[in-house]
C-alpha cells in the first residue's frame, strides 16, 4: 500500500546580547523573551483572510488567485520542522477576532481597522508578542499584515509574499529578534515577489535549538566565544560577529556586548571562519528591539587569523572554541551595503541576500562605499572558498543612478553540489576589507516535474488530471526528505491543503494534501478545474516555486483502482468488511468493496477536500461506472465516494456466480470510458 | 517590515515634519488600540511642513506597563535630550508616528567643531524594494547622512512641496 493510503484509509540594550542570533528581551537589561505552549503553539486567523479580500478603500489586499491560508500553514510548517527543536504549530484555525489585545488569542490578521492601521503605520507587517516583564514568559502574540498593502502567493511584482512575511514575523512570535546574516529568515530586509526569507536557515536553527531544544539534541553542537577588542584598547561594542561554514552553507551570528564579548552557540561541528564587522550598515542597532543605538563602528572587518591568511576554527560537538579577536581601529574605508544578483541583467541593488541555485550562473552586484578602490580586482572577491566561484573576466564597475554610490558587477559559478544555506562574500583591497555576511543565499533546486509525472494515484498511469481524482505528482525537489502525512485542516473540515511546507495549486486554487516528501506527493485535484481544458500546476516548498507551472490535461474521467504495496492485489473489502487476500477470497455471489479514484463529478457535489458524508445521501459518480471480473461483466450495486474519506471512490460490485475462481482473479473498472490498468486483481474462492 | 522610502517620498507623504528636541518619553495602554505605546514628547524648533503645536507627542507601539511587556521590533526609539527632524503622520485612532517606522526619524549631532548635521536613523524593519513595480527614485536616505542641517531642511521644504504620489 502507498504511505499515503495507510493514512487515507485509516483515517537590548548593548550590555546584555551577546548570544549567537538576536534574541528579543522585554526591556534592553530585562529577561529573555519566550513562549511556554511551543509544543502546541495555537494561532488563529481572522475569519476575513481569504483570496480576493480586499480593504475599506476598495484596494486589494490579499490578490484573488492566492491561497493565503495555505501559505500561513507552510510558514508555520517551517518552524515545525526543525528537527533539533521542539517547536509545533498547531493546525491553524479561524476566528472573528480583528483587532491585537491582550486576549490570550494568537492572532493573524489582515483586517482593515483603524486599530490595526494606526499600530501598522507604514509597516508591512508587525508581530506584537504580549510578555511577562518580570519573566519574559509571552502570552499572547499577534502578526498584523497591513490591509493598504497588497500581499500575494504567486510572487507577482510589486505585491508581498505571505509565506515569506508569515515565516519572519512568526520568528518574533518564538522570541527571536532579527539577525545580522543578510540572508536569515529574520534579516530585516528583503525583496518583494521573492520567497528568499521563506527558508529558514542555521541560524533560525539555532535560535530554536537554543531556545526550545529537543532533549539532547544541544550535545550535537559546539560554540564559539570570544571577545572582540580594537588595536586602541577599546571594546568592539555591539560588533557583528560570524562563525561561517563554506563547506556546509551553516552561518550563525550574534552580537557582542558593551566589553566586546559574545558567544556562538549550537553551531554544527565542523570548521569555521570566524570574523568581526562593525555594525554601521546594512545592519543597524535599531534593526533590533533592545540593542542600544550605540555601537563601536570605529573599526575594519577582521577574520580569526588575519585578514591575509583566516584560519579555520574547528568546532567540536559539546566543546565551546575560543575566538578572540583584535581589530584595527578607525573608520572603515569599505562598507557594502547593498547587492543583487539575476540570471540576467541586474536592473537594481538593494538590501537583503540574493538567492542563488547549484548548478547555475548568476550576475551580481554589490555596492557600497569604498568599492571604487583602484586595487579590487577580481583576485580580491571571494566566498571564502565556498562552491560560489568567480567567472574570469567579468568583473566591472558602475555607480548607482540616484546617489552615485560605487557598484560592483561580476559573474559567479555555482557548484552542482553547492550546499543550501548562506554564504559570505569578501573583499580584500589595499585600504581594507568587507564583508557582506550571508548576502549569497544558495537556495535547494526549485520543485521540479512534468506532466508525464502526474498520474493517477491509483494506477500510477494516465496522462491529465480529472476533478476530485487523487493524482501522485513525482518529480524532484517537492518536498521534506521525510515524508509527511496530511491531515484534517480545522478551518475547512476538509484534507488540509499545505502539507509539510508544501503547497500545491490547480488554475490557483489549493489542492488538498494527502502525503509531501522529496520525489513524491499526492494530492486531490480540485473539483473548480471541471469544465476547463487544462490545469497549471503549481507546486512551492519552502523558498522557490515551480517555474513554470506545469500544464495538463482535464479529462472528465479516469480509473484506477488502489493495490496493495508489491502485489497485483487490489484494496478490496469482502461483503464482510474484511480485507480481501489470498487467505479471505469472495465468495462468488458476494459483493465487494473495491476502492479506486477519478470518478470525477459526483452528485450530491462535494467541495474540494471535504470528506464525503457518511449520513445522509452518498454522493454518487456521475459518470457510468462498470466492471469486469474474470472478464465477465460483474453488477455494480454503488458507485460513489466512500464515506469519510476525500477523494476515494467506492464501488460495490457483485461477483459473478460464473466467476473463475483463484488467488488472482483480474477485475476492471470502467469509469466513464476510462479504463482501469490491466493487472488488479482478487481472490475468489 | 516597511517599504524603503525616499526623502521625497517621506516628505511628501507626512502630515507634519519638525525639526525638535525630545524632552521625555513614557509608555501608557490605549483604550483604542488595545496596546501598550511609548510616548514621546517632542519640543518644536522648527516646522518645516504643517502648523503643530509648541509641542508634539510622538507615539511609537510597544514597551511596558507594570509587569506587562510588549517588545516590537523595528519601532524608532526616542531618548530625552535627542534632537531630531521627525516626518510625521497621523494614524486613524489620532496618534503622531514616524513615517516608515525609523525611515522618519533624523538624528541631529554636532561635530567638534559645531557643525550640525543630520543622521538617518535606520529603522528595525524589513525593509522591502518592490520588483517588476514602478520604480519610485528620489533621494536615498542613507545619503543624507552628514548633511549639514540647514541644507537638510532646505532640502525637506523642497521637497514637501512636490506633489504627493500615488504610492
Amino acid at each position: 500500500m502507498r504511505p499515503w493510503l495507510l493514512s487515507l484509509l485509516c483515517v537590548s540594550l548593548a550590555c546584555a546580547n551577546a548570544q549567537a542570533y538576536v534574541r528579543e528581551r522585554t526591556d534592553p537589561n530585562g529577561p529573555f523573551l519566550f513562549r511556554t505552549d511551543n509544543n502546541n503553539i495555537q494561532f488563529r486567523v481572522n475569519d476575513q483572510t481569504a483570496a480576493g479580500l480586499t480593504n475599506s478603500s476598495g484596494g486589494t489586499t490579499i490578490t484573488a488567485d492566492s491561497a493565503p491560508i495555505q501559505a500561513l500553514q507552510a510558514a508555520t510548517a517551517a518552524w515545525s520542522s526543525i528537527g533539533t527543536a521542539s517547536i509545533t504549530f498547531a493546525p491553524l484555525q479561524k476566528t472573528s477576532v480583528s483587532n491585537s489585545s491582550r486576549d490570550f488569542i494568537n492572532l493573524i490578521t489582515f483586517a482593515d481597522t483603524p486599530a490595526n492601521r494606526s499600530i501598522l503605520g507604514d509597516a508591512l507587517a508587525v508581530t506584537n508578542p504580549v510578555g511577562v516583564r518580570t519573566t519574559g514568559e509571552m502570552v499572547d502574540t499577534d502578526i498584523l499584515f497591513n490591509p493598504k498593502l497588497t500581499y500575494s502567493t504567486t510572487f507577482q511584482g510589486g505585491t508581498y509574499d505571505i509565506q515569506t512575511i508569515a515565516t519572519h514575523e512568526l520568528g518574533h512570535t518564538l522570541g527571536a529578534d532579527h539577525s545580522g546574516l543578510l540572508g536569515a529568515t529574520m534579516f530585516f530586509a528583503a525583496r518583494a515577489a521573492s520567497g528568499i526569507l521563506s527558508a529558514l536557515t542555521s541560524d533560525e536553527i539555532a535560535f530554536a535549538t537554543k531556545v526550545y531544544p529537543q532533549a539532547n539534541a544541544a550535545a550535537s553542537f559546539g560554540s564559539i566565544s570570544g571577545k572582540i577588542t580594537l588595536d586602541n584598547g577599546q571594546s568592539a561594542t555591539d560588533a557583528l560577529v560570524a562563525a561561517v561554514n563554506p563547506s556546509t552553507g551553516v552561518a550563525v551570528g550574534g552580537v557582542t556586548d558593551a566589553s566586546g564579548a559574545y558567544t556562538i552557540e549550537m553551531i554544527p561541528p565542523g570548521q569555521y571562519f570566524v570574523y568581526a564587522e562593525p555594525m554601521d550598515g546594512p545592519v543597524m542597532p535599531d534593526q533590533f528591539a533592545t540593542i542600544a543605538a550605540n555601537p563601536n563602528t570605529s573599526f575594519t572587518t577582521t577574520f580569526l587569523g588575519g585578514n591575509d591568511s583566516p584560519q579555520k576554527l574547528t568546532v567540536s560537538a559539546g566543546q565551546t572554541a575560543s575566538a578572540d579577536l583584535t581589530v584595527p581601529s578607525g573608520t572603515p574605508a569599505m562598507n557594502i551595503t547593498l547587492g543583487a544578483a539575476a540570471t540576467g541583467q541586474i536592473a537594481s541593488v538593494n538590501g537583503g541576500a540574493s538567492a542563488l541555485y547549484p548548478g547555475q550562473t548568476f550576475n551580481f552586484a554589490i555596492a557600497g562605499q569604498g568599492l571604487d578602490d583602484p586595487s579590487i580586482n577580481e583576485n580580491s572577491i571571494s566566498f571564502l572558498g565556498g562552491p560560489i566561484s568567480m567567472q574570469g573576466g567579468s568583473l566591472s564597475r558602475s555607480r548607482t543612478q540616484s546617489t552615485n554610490t560605487p557598484i560592483l558587477l561580476f559573474t559567479v559559478n555555482v557548484a552542482p553540489n553547492a550546499q543550501p544555506g548562506l554564504y559570505t562574500l569578501v573583499i580584500h583591497s589595499a585600504s581594507g576589507t568587507a564583508v557582506y555576511s550571508g548576502g549569497a543565499k544558495i537556495l535547494p533546486p526549485a520543485p521540479a516535474f512534468s506532466a508525464k509525472g502526474v498520474v493517477n494515484g491509483a494506477s500510477f498511469l494516465g496522462y491529465g488530471v480529472t476533478p476530485g481524482e487523487i493524482v501522485s505528482i513525482f518529480g524532484a525537489g517537492l518536498g521534506p526528505a521525510a515524508g509527511v502525512s496530511g491531515g484534517i485542516d480545522p478551518i475547512t473540515g476538509g484534507l488540509a491543503a499545505s502539507v509539510g511546507g508544501v503547497t500545491v495549486t490547480f488554475n490557483g486554487v489549493p489542492a488538498p494534501l494527502f502525503y509531501a516528501s522529496q520525489n513524491q506527493l499526492n494530492v486531490q485535484v480540485p473539483f473548480e478545474v471541471a469544465g476547463q481544458a487544462g490545469a497549471n500546476i503549481s507546486v512551492r516548498y519552502q523558498a522557490s516555486v515551480s517555474s513554470p507551472p506545469v500544464n495538463v490535461p482535464v479529462t472528465s474521467a479516469s480509473a484506477g483502482i488502489f493495490q496493495l504495496p508489491g502485489s497485483s492485489q487490489g484494496v478490496i473489502l469482502n461483503q464482510d468488511n474484511t480485507v480481501n487476500s489470498p487467505s479471505n477470497p469472495a465468495a462468488r455471489g458476494s459483493v465487494v468493496q473495491v476502492y479506486a479514484t477519478g470518478q470525477g463529478a459526483v452528485q450530491p457535489p462535494l467541495t474540494t477536500g471535504q470528506l464525503a458524508p457518511a449520513l445522509g445521501p452518498l454522493s454518487n459518480a456521475q459518470q457510468t461506472v462498470t466492471a469486469t471480473i474474470g472478464g465477465q461483466t460483474a453488477d455494480v450495486r454503488f458507485a460513489g465516494m466512500a464515506p469519510n474519506f476525500v477523494g476515494l471512490l467506492q464501488v460495490n460490485v457483485a461477483v459473478p456466480s460464473g466467476a473463475p475462481q483463484g488467488s488472482s482473479v483480474p477485475i476492471m473498472l470502467n469509469i466513464g470510458g476510462a479504463l482501469s490498468q490491466p493487472n488488479v486483481t482478487l481472490a475468489i474462492q | 517590515m516597511v517599504p524603503r522610502f525616499s526623502l521625497e517620498e517621506l516628505a511628501t507623504g507626512s502630515d507634519l515634519i519638525v525639526h525638535g528636541k525630545v524632552l521625555r518619553t513614557w509608555t501608557a495602554w490605549d483604550a483604542a488600540t488595545q496596546i501598550i505605546w511609548t510616548h514621546s514628547e517632542v519640543q518644536v524648533i522648527d516646522a518645516l511642513k504643517g502648523s503643530p503645536q509648541s509641542a508634539v507627542v510622538v507615539s511609537e507601539p510597544g514597551g511596558s506597563v507594570d509587569d506587562v511587556t510588549m517588545a516590537i521590533s523595528g519601532m524608532p526609539r526616542y531618548q530625552p535630550g535627542e534632537e531630531v527632524v521627525l516626518f510625521l503622520f497621523q494614524t486613524p485612532v489620532g496618534l503622531w508616528r514616524a513615517r516608515g517606522l525609523g525611515q522618519g526619524k533624523f538624528l541631529v549631532t554636532e561635530s567638534v567643531s559645531g557643525v550640525r548635521t543630520v543622521r538617518p536613523s535606520p529603522n528595525g524593519a524589513l525593509v522591502v524594494e518592490p520588483i517588476g513595480g514602478k520604480p519610485t527614485g528620489g533621494t536615498d536616505l542613507r545619503q543624507l547622512r552628514g548633511m549639514r542641517l540647514e541644507d537638510f531642511k532646505s532640502r525637506v521644504r523642497a521637497a514637501a512641496l512636490l506633489r504627493k504620489g500615488t504610492n
